[in-house]
């Protein structure tokens, strides 16, 4: 009786390193698969690098707010600049686009947020108006504070090329503080999903005006 | 046993340190990634699918496709399109994306949209530089005004911030119009393509969404640029 007790015992303290051993060897497969994903997305760096440097034009982040003396309604504009892709990342792209069904379904997209100041929840305004010198430029607004502006035809990206992609955000908060980012994304257009981030940049703005983060924050 | 338990802890806490590392990896937060969108209905029939979905936010979007590698491609689609006319209710308002076959004046835009009768949403606008590079810019109306102009005027100051560029005009339009004034649209010489997929794939969604159909976003590839690429800006269908 203690025998077969103390096989049990065994056989549950087995049972119970093999899950614990389990659980580590899925931990560990998801962390290598996401770090895979983030070296992947090395293939989407561009020839020069973000920053937040509002250095423009040589800065690859632009950025204005000012007070619409019509309306009294803050506007913002934010600009993904100078965005270049090498040759590496265009053939990656290329090779990548194609889906279950479409010949183009991912598409590289450069995405805009509006959030409440060190937030990813939502500002309260509306996306007035878009620009894109991407080829094949078209966007959609995935939320209320969410633009993606896509390059719809990657077959004519240049390394040659600069690229740019401008939002404007019209403030429906009576001028409160909040930050905008501005990302590139790899988005699969059918499901809307996104991988691959590419961080640009972002900004702080409130009542009309826009100001750097301090220390990646926004007051 | 004492050792048993001694590694079982040390591996367990290995394992929940790992998870905790993962989720902490910089770059994979942000606001949509790992979120799963689900699957309302898809289609597939000549010359173009889409597929809906409904986002982990509630958002309900579909996107159509079409084959965009070739001239054939988007042949098939525009002619599927005409043919969507007569799938459709024939009466009441129905949503259309017209495609211009050159870019409209602003002026004649606005007549244009006058004496057809449209409710416009959204429209496409086309700059090219001095150097031909072509920027696309996307605008809506805003108090009143079809075309805002202090706002087609900053963003053209943006565009022309790297260099000179001229305003061509609007290639493309999104609105509702009378059911009835579809096939005289569709013969327009201006115009290039009605499409009318977004009707049609909320028509396909309403026996799954009832009234909320109408609410589902419908996006596409831009038409006015592949026809351009393609050199159709004069074929009919």
């Amino acid at each position: 009786m203690k025998l077969l007790n103390f096989a049990q015992a065994v056989h549950r303290g087995n049972r119970q390193i093999t899950g614990a051993m389990l659980l580590a060897v899925v931990g560990l497969i998801i962390s290598v698969s996401a770090a895979a994903a983030w070296q992947f997305s090395i293939l989407f760096t561009h020839n020069s690098p973000y920053n937040e440097s509002n250095n423009y034009p040589y800065g690859s982040t632009a950025y204005y707010g000012q007070l619409d003396a019509d309306t009294g309604t803050s506007k913002y504009l934010a600009e993904g600049s100078w965005i270049e892709w090498n040759q590496a990342a265009i053939n990656w792209i290329l090779s990548n686009r194609g889906g279950s069904w479409s010949s183009n379904e991912f598409q590289v997209a450069i995405v805009f947020h509006a959030f409440l100041p060190n937030s990813q929840t939502c500002a309260n305004v509306g996306i007035d108006w878009w620009a894109s010198n991407l080829p094949g430029a078209w966007a959609y607004q995935r939320s209320n504070c969410e633009l993606r502006e896509f390059a719809g035809d990657p077959t004519q990206l240049s390394t040659s090329g600069n690229y740019y992609a401008q939002i404007q955000y019209a403030d429906q908060s009576g001028g409160a503080n909040g930050e905008i980012n501005i990302d590139n994304y790899w988005v699969d257009t059918q499901w809307q999903t996104v991988s691959h981030r590419d961080w640009m940049g972002k900004f702080c703005y409130g009542n009309g005006r826009v100001w750097q983060p301090t220390n990646g924050n926004c007051p | 046993m004492k050792h048993f338990q001694v590694c079982h802890c040390i591996v367990y806490v290995l394992g929940v340190l790992l998870f905790i590392v993962v989720l902490f990896i910089p770059g994979l937060q942000s606001v949509s990634a790992g979120d799963h969108p689900q699957l309302i209905k898809s289609g597939d029939f000549v010359g173009w699918h889409y597929t809906a979905v409904r986002q982990p936010d509630g958002q309900l979007m579909a996107t159509v496709d079409y084959n965009q590698l070739s001239t054939a491609g988007l042949e098939h689609y525009a002619i599927a399109n005409k043919d969507l006319t007569r799938q459709l209710p024939k009466t009441g308002l129905l949503a259309v994306s017209v495609t211009f076959r050159y870019p409209m004046a602003i002026d004649a835009f606005q007549n244009w949209v006058s004496s057809n009768g449209m409710i416009v949403q959204a429209y496409t606008l086309r700059a090219t530089t001095v150097a031909g590079e072509k920027w696309t810019i996307g605008g809506k109306p805003y108090g009143g005004r079809l075309v805002p102009m202090d706002s087609l005027n900053r963003q053209l100051a943006s565009i022309r911030a790297y260099g000179e560029a001229k305003l061509d005009g609007v290639v493309g339009v999104d609105g509702t119009i009378n059911t009835a004034n579809v096939v005289s649209l569709q013969a327009e010489r201006e115009v290039f393509l009605v499409d009318l997929t977004t009707a049609f794939v909320r028509q396909e969604l309403r026996p799954l969404l009832g009234k909320d159909s109408d609410q589902v976003q419908v996006v596409r590839p831009p038409v006015y640029w592949f026809m351009e690429k393609y050199g159709l800006r004069n074929t009919s269908f």
